[in-house]
């Protein structure tokens, strides 16, 4: 088991304060590849994280009750403003890291080509990117899982994708020795996912890296242009309440990679507003759908998600695309994910193991016009994101709910339901018009995000963005924004790949700016 | 959770029109709610909360045969100990939600509902649950999953639920032992053979 030295702000008798070339706020995707770099620079690297640092013999109850409240943001209960959409994001050592599902791609040629095109980011060519994307694969393990291994939740999908004659393939994950548990959304027990924890936290710790934990970045101070200290209040290690003492930190360099709800929100409340901060938050926003098979599925084991289909990803210039993967159905997730409540629900949960659970993510962001959601900071302290789920997403969430109900069918499901809070409930092709009798889009059925992107977004034209192509804040020449926030749409793909690609990268301009 | 300013509007708007009715609604909507008596300290709900809350969390989680139910897993008394480890404005905007359902201001108004939530039939109150889900208010239904997400959440991860669902839980680890090789571990749960159809193609 790899442990590393944390300190914790929870412990401290005093207030403290710090000097470095660099303070990075968050350790998830951005954060910790960006301090292993820094660190073998040789430079000066304070880190803070607002979550507790945990490892594999906590993560080992594998309750959800347990793990959910020690590992995700707002312990869980993290959503849209009007409860809409349900977001999962870590907060913890690692960040989101720790928890996610380990599908890995490079960002898409086309997502890139855009970005050229649409925001002036000329240097993201798949040229630039490749050597930082090879860097990062081989320092996690980032390999396509075994086909053999699939377990039959993924199976499923691939199985019904091929009687259809649509795309589908074996996708790569972040793990060495992984135990095909299913439980990644809990912490790997094995310590076989690669989460920043347990690799570039760790290899920036042994260069040097001091990293704080339950340290909650409030404020950046700047003076005229430069940023000059962060302040933050140590936070205690099981509640989200604020403890007496503080850190400031008085750096030459600060790179925000607290992600994309709280990267956002904590400029604001710096008051370092620029461009459209806070505003183009996209949240590849999913869908569920559930089928039921006479065999066992067992939806709880083995690797989370395994296999995709990227068969409607394209939909043309004037429709949102959407790709098709799986997702594990514990009884927790699944039973708050259902609409249903009371004797329907117990009955439905009964079915459980044989159900498979397949969802749609939707690519928010690319059509002109899509500005997708906002962040702002409240006055309490909280942050408020508001998603609009605006016509195109429907129109979206329709067809997808089409797209999945044939996968299921098509793979032999006795049964299809819709996560409507007067379900569908197809049993052959020929109900498939009932699912255009139902209405799509915010409360009208559950709707999630695990992908949180934007709200910093990078843009080469300052009035258009809050980061330049090298993650440099437009208005703070000492400030960088180095995690999912500065995507400027979304990617079609889980997004890991292309955090830790982008931050591997700024890891040469950060380090310039602070040498 | 459920935007204070929306919760509170809605109630203020059913608490008006009710005046404009009458004063008789508004007295009965402060009477107490049915009383249930936490089996713990509170920790951060307060007992007129908690009773309502674990009215209604009876009502979405009621147990059914060898099934127990929200009450008997003390699942109003977990989501107390949750609420303890949120920002403190989170179990008052809950509390905001639970009062806006029980309120028989709004509940005669919008549903035909005379009486508090707490103090309905079963019927009653599933058809005030189901008005709530369906609503064409947005704080009604803002309300509605706030408290479906949370109860059922703390539920659902009871292990006495997991033979119901047909989960087996998660593999044990010797507390004594932390260092136990993986691939001891996962035996019940051997890596299944999957038919994954043709050949897939790259994307």
């Amino acid at each position: 088991m790899r442990r590393m030295e944390v300190q914790s702000a929870a412990d401290l008798g005093s207030d403290h304060e710090l000097s470095c070339d660099v303070c990075i706020i968050g350790s998830g995707a951005g954060g910790a590849v960006l301090a292993a770099g820094l660190c073998e620079q040789g430079l000066e690297v304070v880190m803070l994280e607002e979550g507790a640092y945990r490892t594999a013999e906590d993560f080992r109850t594998l309750s959800e009750r347990i793990n959910t409240p020690m590992l995700y943001q707002e312990r869980g209960t993290r959503s849209t403003a009007d409860l809409a959409i349900t977001i999962l994001q870590g907060r913890t050592v690692g960040g989101t890291t720790t928890v996610n599902w380990t599908t890995c791609y490079r960002t898409p040629d086309r997502i890139l080509a855009h970005w050229r095109e649409h925001m002036g980011l000329e240097a993201l060519t798949p040229e630039e990117m490749a050597p930082h994307f090879q860097a990062v694969e081989e320092r996690l393990h980032i390999e396509r899982w075994l086909e053999g291994l699939v377990n039959p939740n993924n199976g499923v999908l691939a199985r019904g994708c091929a009687a259809l004659g649509w795309e589908s393939h074996v996708l790569r994950r972040n793990v060495l020795g992984c135990a095909n548990s299913g439980y990644c959304g809990f912490g790997c027990p094995f310590d076989a996912k690669q989460a920043m924890h347990l690799t570039y936290l760790p290899d920036a710790v042994a260069d040097g890296l001091e990293l704080w934990s339950c340290a909650r970045a409030e404020r950046i101070e700047v003076d005229g242009e430069r940023a000059v200290a962060v302040h933050a209040v140590a936070m205690e290690r099981d509640r989200d309440r604020a403890l007496s003492r503080r850190i400031t930190v008085r750096p030459k360099v600060v790179a925000v990679c607290g992600g994309a709800i709280n990267s956002p929100a904590l400029l604001q409340r710096s008051g370092i507003d620029h461009g459209p901060l806070g505003r183009r938050t996209f949240l590849h926003p999913v869908v569920a759908v559930p089928g039921v098979y006479s065999e066992r599925i067992d939806p709880f084991y083995g690797a989370p998600q395994s296999v995709s289909s990227h068969h409607f990803i394209d939909r043309g210039a004037e429709k949102v695309g959407y790709f098709l993967e799986a997702a594990p159905m514990h009884p927790m997730l699944t039973g708050t994910a259902m609409p249903i409540v009371g004797e329907r629900q117990a009955k439905e949960m009964a079915n459980l193991a044989h159900i498979s659970g397949l969802i749609a993510l939707h690519v928010d962001g690319l059509l002109p016009g899509d500005d997708g959601g906002t962040v702002s900071a409240k006055p309490d302290g909280r942050i408020a994101l508001d998603y609009p789920v605006r016509p195109w997403i429907r129109e979206a969430m329709a067809a997808s709910h089409v797209s999945l109900a044939k996968v299921h069918l098509a793979a032999g499901a006795e049964r299809v339901f819709t996560m409507h809070g007067d379900p569908v409930e197809l049993r052959s092709d020929a109900d498939l018009p009932q699912l255009a009798t139902r209405r799509y889009g915010a409360h009208e059925h559950a709707i999630f995000s695990a992908h949180q992107m934007g709200g910093c977004t990078m843009h080469a034209d300052p009035d258009q963005g809050v980061v330049d192509p090298q993650h440099r804040h437009h208005r703070v020449p000492n400030l960088f924004v180095v995690d999912g926030s500065a995507l400027p749409t979304a990617l079609g793909v889980n997004p890991s790949e292309t955090i830790y690609g982008l931050a591997h990268r700024a890891r040469r301009f950060v380090g310039e700016a602070a040498s | 959770m459920p935007t204070r300013r929306g919760l509170l509007r809605g109630v203020a708007a059913a608490t008006a029109a009710a005046a404009a009715l009458g004063g008789g609604l508004v007295a009965v909507s402060l009477l107490p709610p049915a009383h249930r008596a936490p089996r713990q300290p509170l920790r951060a709900l307060s007992a007129r909360a908690f009773s309502i809350l674990a009215a209604v969390a009876e009502r979405m989680c009621p147990g059914t045969d060898g099934l127990p139910g929200a009450w008997e897993l003390e699942v109003p008394e977990g989501l107390d100990v949750l609420f303890d480890r949120l920002h403190p404005a989170v179990a008052a905007d809950f509390t905001q939600a639970l009062f806006f359902l029980e309120n028989p201001v709004a509940g005669t108004l919008l549903d035909g509902r005379m009486a508090r939530f707490s103090q309905s039939s079963p019927e009653t109150q599933d058809a005030a649950l189901q008005a709530f889900a369906t609503s064409s208010i947005g704080a009604r239904r803002q309300a509605f999953q706030a408290m479906k997400g949370l109860i059922c959440a703390t539920y659902w991860s009871h292990p006495a639920t997991w033979a119901h669902a047909g989960y087996p839980g998660p593999p044990r680890f010797p507390q004594s032992d932390p260092g136990i090789p993986w691939t001891d571990l996962p035996k019940r749960q051997p890596p299944p053979t999957v038919d994954l159809g043709r050949p897939q193609a790259s994307p």
